[in-house]
């Protein structure tokens, strides 16, 4: 299984990521409706980097709406029987990366989708910060370090 | 609803007047908006129509435009500027100043394309700008605070750690008149004093968030000429095009062209300084860092650890500031210039003006034009670091000596009088910038023509063309090959090159994105491409630069109402004499009058430097060509 995978060491800030992911998504530039973010530690000096879904599913076991959120080849998607009427956001409290959120145009959670096995942020990365590869490579442990600065999220 | 602007622009301006504290949302003017485009054009038309004559440009009747374009936000490669203009408090004209960072778009997200400040506030305000709102707030507390402190104050009363700030310094405050407006800490649209006019204003910082969105018009379309786009960009920095190594990595061969202004002027090359970028490189810079929607990422994070000059980490010195706060003033060090432009940075300071006004001391009191008497017992002497450091602390609170020096090099020198006004690098009163006009030609003459003064990024800096074979995509547009132009000829045939490349440096300040982006293979078709997918219109690559060509006769015809007249295009005397050293050694500008004849005859100015109103009109300016044919009767 592929996975989306970050290198923070080389992040600039310009958040292209942010913007290609949203507009893949919806065809307008919202920083809002971007479904990764990107997260520095501290203004101005510290470390930033993006913050990913690693497709963990962790929403998916505390969502208490039957379908809501199913995993399907190791994407973890959102469907349209999520229902905030059913539930008190059990997802967003679950992710630890608050990278699930509401929209409010669409009226339902939105999370990463991978974007059918082409995702946009990789695409658009000038630098290669985040790349799709396999899980269980090396490579992948680099995520860890934005978890740290997550814990400290200013964005 | 504002239908016809709802692609690309946000369709809302944002009016603040200041004195009543009142808030207009109003409709962004579709007229303006497809004559002009957004940014410098549509500011000017604005403050065209809204700006008597001959006002005080530090008192209230006088406006400040922050703007976005139509690119501002989107997916279009450096698309994460902003745009202030106003009348300057420095020269007395018209004023623009681009930046980066990440306000201009999150302004964008927040609704709006622009905000139009009148009017000033008794008591000092913040502005606090979100989703289509916003509110005038008390900055009592605030008022004093460095860039950093205020933001971090802001964003603490606001409770919004994601808002992007704006903001001004002590220096803006002081109303030093080249004091520059700041934004998420390190970005400055430093220039021309726009910090002095908001701190006229009394208006401290604008906060701004918003989870809005932009539309495109054509999107499928939009996502092909954007990959386009991209991969030019790419394959551009594969081949060492553009700026990954900063604007500070071309310090080294800026030295080695003649085009690193030495001794305030004297000549355009130093030996001592001719590794400075690597030791810099080496030992200072952290990592690299990018504005809103950057592929090349020019900022510089860098620290000194320890010693006098110690800093924190901060985004530090481009090009120029390390230009003027070393060979201009004969200081040889990397560390005084990375603490130098932080103290400017946390004050609020324009780092081009304020190390050019320390250069400009060093040889007046060289020459013995001031005294020890002058300078508060300061040995301001060529090269001295301490000295710099010292001189900056009394600029940014108007101290003593300070205080002469935060009136910029016109005013200065003619009260310090004697030779001095002869010696001041200026044109239209603004500071002379780090590039050298007798290592490139063209430029003598954007020094000269240019709306805002001495000035190298507006609207172009042209010498990159003919000194270091930048094309900006121009090419099909009539650009003779770089490599064919003889940099040091004075070919009236000069002026079609510089005419070219200044209306296409005046079109990215319009759509508001970087103009670094347009050395990368992004030429005028490319951006006409992508304005045309974002907002639904059809424009071609020769539209927009004739935009650009409209924008700059529109801001030439702000300035003609100001006084400015033919003998405001001269260079000083000081810049046009031989080079003593380095590659331009020997080489003065001689033939400076004929290649502003030719560029004039292009523009259709007249011998007064005067547009014609039949070109205005040509141009669908018919307010701005009744004022000048009523003008040129009388």
């Amino acid at each position: 299984m592929k996975i989306l995978v970050v290198d923070q060491e080389k992040c600039t800030g310009c958040r292209r990521c942010e913007l290609a992911c949203s507009f893949r998504h919806f065809k307008t530039y919202s920083l809002a409706r971007a479904r990764l973010h990107v997260v520095r530690d501290r203004e101005p000096e510290g470390p930033e980097g993006p913050v990913v879904c690693t497709q963990c599913g962790l929403c998916q076991v505390a969502c208490p709406v039957e379908g809501a959120i199913i995993r399907k080849a190791g994407i973890v998607l959102v469907t349209e029987k999520c229902d905030l009427t059913k539930c008190v956001q059990e997802c967003i409290a679950a992710c630890p990366f608050g990278v699930i959120h509401f929209d409010l145009k669409l009226n339902r959670m939105i999370k990463c989708d991978l974007c059918g096995g082409f995702p946009a942020c990789v695409e658009a990365c000038p630098w290669n910060v985040i790349q799709y590869i396999e899980a269980g490579t090396p490579y992948a442990l680099n995520n860890k370090r934005v978890i740290e600065i997550r814990s400290k999220k200013v964005r | 609803m504002n239908l016809v602007l709802r692609y690309g622009y946000v369709g809302k301006m944002l009016r603040v007047n200041l004195t009543d504290w009142t808030i207009k949302k109003e409709d962004t003017r579709e007229d303006i908006a497809k004559l002009l485009l957004g940014g410098n054009g549509y500011a000017a038309k604005v403050l065209w129509e809204e700006l008597k004559p001959k006002i005080d440009p530090l008192s209230p009747e006088n406006k400040i435009l922050l703007m976005t374009g139509p690119l501002t936000g989107t997916g279009a490669p450096g698309s994460g500027f902003w745009e202030a203009c106003f009348k300057s408090p420095l020269t007395g004209i018209w004023g623009e100043s681009a930046c980066g960072g990440w306000w201009g778009p999150m302004l964008k997200f927040a609704g709006f394309d622009g905000i139009i400040l009148e009017g000033a506030s008794k008591d000092p305000v913040y502005l606090w700008v979100h989703d289509g709102e916003a509110e005038i707030k008390s900055a009592e507390g605030i008022w004093g605070k460095t860039v950093p402190e205020t933001e971090e104050a802001v964003r603490s009363e606001i409770g919004v750690p994601q808002a992007r700030v704006l903001s001004i310094g002590p220096a803006g405050e002081k109303l030093v008149r080249f004091a520059g407006i700041a934004v998420d800490y390190e970005r400055y649209a430093g220039r021309k004093g726009g910090g002095a006019v908001l701190g006229s204003k009394k208006v401290k910082a604008i906060a701004v968030y918003g989870e809005g969105e932009i539309e495109i018009a054509k999107p499928r379309e939009w996502e092909k000429a954007l990959r386009e786009c991209e991969e030019a960009v790419k394959e551009s920095l594969a081949t060492g095009g553009g700026f990954v190594d900063g604007t500070i990595g071309s310090y080294d061969i800026c030295n080695e062209m003649g085009d690193l202004p030495t001794k305030y002027g004297e000549t355009g090359h130093w030996d001592e300084v001719a590794d400075l970028y690597d030791k810099f490189r080496s030992k200072y810079l952290i990592k690299n860092r990018a504005c809103f929607g950057c592929m090349q990422a020019c900022g510089r994070v860098s620290q000194v650890k320890e010693g006098p000059f110690a800093t924190p980490v901060y985004g530090g010195p481009e090009y120029e500031t390390t230009a003027g706060f070393t060979a201009f003033m004969l200081q040889k060090d990397i560390e005084p210039v990375i603490k130098a432009n932080y103290l400017c940075n946390i004050y609020g300071l324009d780092t081009i003006s304020t190390s050019h006004m320390i250069a400009f001391a060093m040889i007046c009191y060289e020459k013995g034009l001031i005294t020890k008497k002058d300078t508060d017992g300061l040995e301001v002497k060529f090269g001295d670091p301490d000295v710099m450091i010292k001189l900056i602390e009394k600029i940014a609170h108007r101290e003593g000596f300070g205080d002469l020096l935060a009136e910029g090099v016109r005013r200065a020198a003619e009260r310090i009088g004697g030779d001095a006004p002869k010696i001041a690098l200026h044109v239209k009163g603004l500071e002379m910038p780090y590039h050298d006009p007798r290592a490139g030609k063209t430029q003598a003459i954007a020094y000269g023509t240019s709306n805002t003064g001495m000035d190298h990024f507006h609207p172009h800096e042209t010498l990159d063309v003919e000194c270091y074979g930048a094309d900006l995509g121009l090419i099909p547009f009539g650009l003779p090959d770089p490599k064919t132009i003889d940099r040091f000829s004075e070919d009236p045939g000069k002026a079609r090159i510089a005419k070219l490349v200044m209306d296409y440096g005046t079109v990215a300040d319009a759509l508001v994105v970087c103009k670094f982006h347009q050395y990368v293979n992004l030429g005028p078709d490319k951006y006409a491409r992508l304005l045309s997918c974002a907002t639904g219109w059809d424009i071609s690559g020769e539209e927009l630069l004739e935009i650009g060509d409209r924008i700059f006769n529109l801001a030439r015809a702000f300035n003609v109402r100001e006084g400015i007249r033919k003998k405001d295009d001269m260079l000083p005397p000081r810049i046009m004499q031989p080079a003593t050293t380095g590659s331009t050694k020997g080489v003065g500008i001689t033939n400076y009058e004929s290649m502003l004849n030719e560029f004039y005859r292009l523009e259709e100015w007249d011998e007064n430097g005067i547009p014609s109103p039949g070109k205005l009109k040509r141009l669908g300016l018919n307010d701005v060509a009744e004022y000048v044919a009523k003008l040129k009767r009388s």
